[in-house]
């Protein structure tokens, strides 16, 4: 025999994959006459398969003895009462594994060929991650030039001196008043903790606040509250729409408070 | 309301369920979910297509597109799965939510390594755990499996040929 030289045998994913493989290549249905029939390839197979780690291959092993143990029932003669239905069904089950193991293998191909198109699909917040960035190339940059480009750099991040201080903008009681009615009008509920969230002073809170008791007061809001602590609701009317229209000169009203 | 669930649609950054939809919109799931029938109905051989998985959908790109989404945006093709990674995706995206054991009950071999490989390239995820001794981890398809192989639901499956 010439050294060096190595039987080609295709990589197998488990013992299932190369049963399967070993009955197609026969051109057999899965059947236990089938796995009878396999059974010397398989061990064939076994008996040169390259070194694996010992869990794969107690895997690989566990199928040959149950192929074995089938194989010596498909020659021997059986006693005709001695047949167990246990037995008949430790027969079964393999082929069953390996019939359920097919269908399987038949979807991964499925899902290979998808692969294979090239047929994905983009989400459109969530973007597809950017190619990995070029290595930057520094060759004939000098220190200098480098330093510069940093200094640029940090003049661009760096705030300038002066403070830009908006005045704050006023929010009177009839605005934020105007903006529940006009919420609930979407609506049929706002919660206060929304309305706080949205308030970006103090003031603006506080005004906030009063406004919502001045539309209570004036029970032009529900106010609900489940349980202590928990979210308030601020529910519209069914007859606000009404309340609201007639009640012209309460908006005047809340203009003077404010 | 057909439109404005295209607009929340359009703005989600997630996958949204329909009951936050139908909170948003103040509606019945019901009628959320056939809203959202009616419109990806109505996308069909359009650009958009509504993904669905479980109860949640996200919009996504026709997956016809992706040649030149990818030239667009200048993305390299995804690298390719083994056959061992596959198989345990079809065993995973058909029989979840399931347990690594029942896997590898399947397919008669160690699946350790390869679940791992599934799990850090988003594929699947763990969804919960098994009420049997030990608790086993849950594993399911994500919204990334449907993406990366165009699907729309799992129903775009191929039926299991019953063997």
């Amino acid at each position: 025999m010439l050294t060096g030289y190595v039987v080609e045998t295709p990589e197998f994913r488990g013992p299932l994959d190369l049963l399967l493989y070993l009955i197609e290549k026969e051109e057999l249905d899965v059947t236990r006459i089938a796995l009878a029939q396999v059974t010397d390839q398989y061990l064939d197979y076994l008996a040169r398969m390259p070194r694996r780690d010992p869990a794969e291959l107690s895997a690989f092993l566990w199928v040959a003895a149950r192929l074995l143990w089938i194989k010596s029932r498909a020659l021997l003669p059986r006693p005709p009462l001695a047949v167990e239905e246990q037995e008949e069904e430790e027969a079964e089950d393999l082929v069953r594994r390996l019939q359920e193991y097919r269908r399987y293998r038949q979807v991964a191909a499925f899902l290979e060929g998808r692969l294979r198109a090239g047929w994905r699909a983009f989400g459109r917040v969530a973007p597809p991650p950017l190619p990995a960035s070029r290595p930057v190339e520094l060759e004939g940059v000098s220190l200098g030039a480098l330093l510069a480009a940093l200094e640029r750099r940090l003049a661009e991040l760096t705030p300038t001196e002066e403070k830009v201080r908006p005045a704050a903008a006023r929010v009177t009681l009839a605005e934020k008043a105007r903006l529940i009615h006009e919420r609930l009008h979407l609506f049929s509920e706002v919660s206060f903790q929304e309305l706080l969230a949205e308030s970006s002073s103090r003031e603006e809170v506080v005004v906030t606040f009063w406004a919502v008791l001045e539309l209570f007061k004036r029970c032009w809001i529900l106010i609900e509250q489940e349980e202590l602590f928990g979210p308030i609701l601020i529910r519209r009317r069914d007859d606000t729409a009404s309340v609201w229209e007639s009640r012209a000169e309460w908006w005047s009203e809340l203009e003077d408070l404010a | 309301m057909k439109t404005l669930l295209e607009a929340l649609l359009f703005v989600a950054a997630e996958p949204v369920s329909v009951s936050e939809l139908a909170r948003a919109l103040e509606r019945e799931e019901e009628e959320v979910v056939a809203a959202l029938e009616e419109w990806a109905a109505e996308q069909a051989g359009r650009g958009i297509r509504l993904l669905r998985l479980g109860d949640r959908v996200q919009l996504a790109s026709a997956p016809e597109a992706a040649p030149y989404i990818e030239r667009f945006l200048g993305l390299q093709r995804p690298a390719r799965l083994s056959a061992a990674a596959l198989e345990t995706l079809a065993i995973i995206a058909y029989r979840q939510p399931i347990t690594r054991s029942a896997i590898e009950a399947l397919r008669g071999v160690d699946c350790s390594g390869t679940l791992h490989t599934l799990l850090h390239l988003g594929l699947i995820e763990e969804c919960g755990r098994a009420p049997t001794p030990g608790r086993p981890i849950l594993y399911g398809t994500t919204f990334d499996f449907l993406r990366h192989f165009g699907l729309q639901s799992l129903e775009e499956l191929p039926p299991l040929e019953m063997a």
